[in-house]
């Protein structure tokens, strides 16, 4: 049935997110260099995905920065984070130019072509980016896409190789807490003086 | 407490309760509870040091595929069963709600996503009606449809309190839960931390996985959807 077809590829397509170990740890350990040394780490996505999933959300990092909310022009040395679904969006490639403009170190998170061909360091989602991994007799068209979750994902691999990378550095850098966890808003709190003192 | 100064870490002598000098003096004398881990973590604390943690984005998916696998063993008949509950309100001329809040949720599941199907209304849950069906995450929005016979199904999040929710995690939520306003509820297997990779040194797990699994299930609801409507002939237009 189509229930178990679906929860099984996307199964498959996360699982094969771990032959990418390499380049996360790599990115990870920019973001996390550049971010202790006074850089900003700026999140994009149009589609929102993991920009939801990266940029204050419960038990990640403060460090990351949506770039739409923060309005200010990136700076040489920032991160620059673009999450997409498809693989040459002419928005997304003006915002990668401008990032690079800018003197930014420009991470892709989507498909592979055009877009992760500018970046400097790309991760791959190898889903299918449009229209899903389904067929059914009588529907011309694919659906049930798993794009989305393999974007995210990839996401928080690299939250989590950037938490490594402080670590290894001895450095821990500010939680963003959950507030419905017990004492999750002291906690909150605490880190979010913490980030405020040191930017991450 | 000279005593428990003076021992070695592992070999403090019971003694009577004394005004603690400090926090490294209290430590010494709780690790006498005997456990070989408690001498360990009494060490890690009155060092005050963060040790490295490696391989975080490789037990982040692990466990990730994990959920994964749960749901597929002990959540797919489920599924298939409110996919089932759907279509027959279809049948009936009945409409299909959803509701679902939280990270990714509200852009992954639009409409117009590419490779999305077109099954559910995104409005106003409080608008069902009798034999209508609303699928969603957040309970206290659906309160009252069940009074209105809407059936409702749920899809569990560690944010608000389930049957899977250990005992005292969630207490200061109070006691809503999300079965107490659903016909049938869908279980992530998401801990109620939403994070899910234990990093030395940080007391909460980090990393979340809510979104991902929430969205997974509402897509292969769909697509059950999709499958038993096609043996009445109806099939749903797809975004691209």
């Amino acid at each position: 049935m189509l229930v178990t077809d679906y929860l099984k590829s996307a199964r498959e397509t996360i699982s094969k997110l771990a032959e990418q170990r390499e380049v996360i740890t790599r990115t990870g350990s920019t973001i996390a260099e550049r971010a202790s040394n006074g850089s900003r780490v700026f999140v994009m996505d149009r589609s929102e995905i993991i920009l939801q999933e990266l940029v204050n959300h419960p038990q990640g990092l403060m460090l990351f920065h949506s770039f739409i909310q923060r309005g200010d022009d990136m700076s040489a040395g920032d991160v620059f984070i673009l999450g997409t679904i498809g693989d040459n969006d002419e928005e997304d490639a003006k915002l990668v130019t401008a990032a690079r403009d800018a003197g930014a170190y420009i991470v892709v998170i989507g498909p592979p072509g055009e877009l992760a061909s500018m970046a400097d360091q790309a991760l791959v989602n190898a889903a299918d980016p449009v229209s899903g991994i389904l067929t059914l007799t009588g529907m011309e068209q694919k659906f049930g896409p798993v794009s989305g979750v393999t974007n995210a994902a990839l996401a928080w691999c690299l939250a989590a190789e950037t938490v490594s990378a402080f670590l290894k550095a001895n450095e821990t850098p500010a939680i963003n807490y959950g507030e419905y966890i017990v004492d999750g808003t002291t906690k909150y709190n605490e880190q979010r003086r913490l980030f405020l003192s040191r930017g991450y | 407490m000279n005593s428990a100064a003076s021992s070695s870490r592992g070999a403090i002598e019971r003694g009577p309760v004394v005004d603690m000098q400090s926090r490294r003096e209290f430590m010494h004398m709780i690790s006498w509870s005997a456990l070989l881990g408690m001498g360990a973590m009494n060490l890690s604390c009155s060092e005050e040091t963060v040790s490295y943690s490696e391989n975080l984005d490789s037990r982040y998916l692990e466990t990730l595929v994990d959920i994964i696998d749960s749901v597929i063993e002990q959540e797919s008949d489920k599924i298939d069963t409110a996919a089932g509950y759907a279509v027959q309100a279809k049948l009936q001329g009945r409409k299909l709600y959803a509701l679902m809040n939280g990270g990714m949720l509200p852009s992954e599941l639009l409409r117009t996503r590419p490779g999305n199907l077109d099954i559910f209304l995104f409005d106003n849950i409080q608008r069902a009606s009798r034999d209508d069906v609303v699928v969603t995450n957040e309970p206290y929005a659906a309160r009252g449809l069940a009074e209105r016979l809407v059936r409702v199904i749920g899809i569990s999040r560690p944010d608000i309190l389930n049957k899977q929710t250990p005992t005292g995690a969630l207490d200061h939520m109070g006691t809503f839960r999300i079965e107490d306003v659903t016909d049938l509820v869908i279980y992530s297997h998401v801990p109620y931390t939403d994070g899910v990779v234990n990093v030395e040194g940080i007391d909460v797990p980090l990393f979340a996985v809510s979104g991902i699994m929430q969205a997974l299930i509402f897509h292969s609801l769909s697509a059950s959807i999709a499958e038993k409507s096609a043996e009445y002939g109806i099939f749903y237009p797809v975004a691209s």
